[in-house]
């Protein structure tokens, strides 16, 4: 399963084991807490 | 157990949790020079934004069994955010402050995570409820 992601005939495979909706969700996800980390300032 | 009881327990959570952070830090802060102006900080607007979305999406979407997945994605995602930031604006301030470590239990945001983490699982519960019919 793992080494499904380096042989590449079978990348296809790999990314449609989750419906669009999850991958887009995470990489939004991601992309956001980035966004978040690098806005917050605490002031003391 | 009702729908409702667990769906009121999760509201009134997300509801205290927001009113706590407006309380607590307003995200409209009075400026040292000019104590007269208000000064917009977006950090503490993310700590009522949080809340915000909360009390009104979360709770609007786990009314419905359609969209209760949702919620339940949602309501985890806003509790995970909580936990992150709550813990770097505790160790940040314990730098700024030199407060102890032997502290970090009690005078940290820790038991603050905990109530947040009380709100997710008040939200697995009622998925739970609705998905399987037990809670």
């Amino acid at each position: 399963m793992y080494l499904a992601i380096f042989s590449g005939g079978n990348m296809l495979k790999y990314f449609m084991r989750y419906k669009p909706g999850w991958w887009i969700l995470h990489v939004v996800v991601i992309g956001l807490t980035f966004y978040l980390g690098h806005m917050v300032n605490f002031n003391f | 157990m009702k729908k409702s009881t667990l769906l009121i327990a999760l509201f009134l959570l997300a509801l205290s949790g927001l009113m706590l952070h407006l309380r607590i830090h307003n995200f409209m802060i009075a400026d040292k020079l000019h104590p007269d102006t208000f000064l917009f900080d977006r950090t503490r607007f993310l700590a009522t934004l949080f809340p915000l979305v909360d009390v009104m999406l979360v709770t609007a979407l786990f009314m419905s069994r359609k969209t209760a997945v949702y919620g339940y994605l949602l309501n985890g995602l806003i509790v995970i955010y909580g936990t992150i930031f709550m813990a770097h604006f505790s160790i940040s301030e314990m730098i700024a402050k030199s407060i102890p470590l032997s502290s970090m239990l009690l005078k940290s945001t820790l038991p603050d995570i905990g109530i947040a983490w009380g709100d997710f699982f008040i939200g697995k519960a009622l998925y739970d409820l609705y998905m399987k019919g037990t809670s």
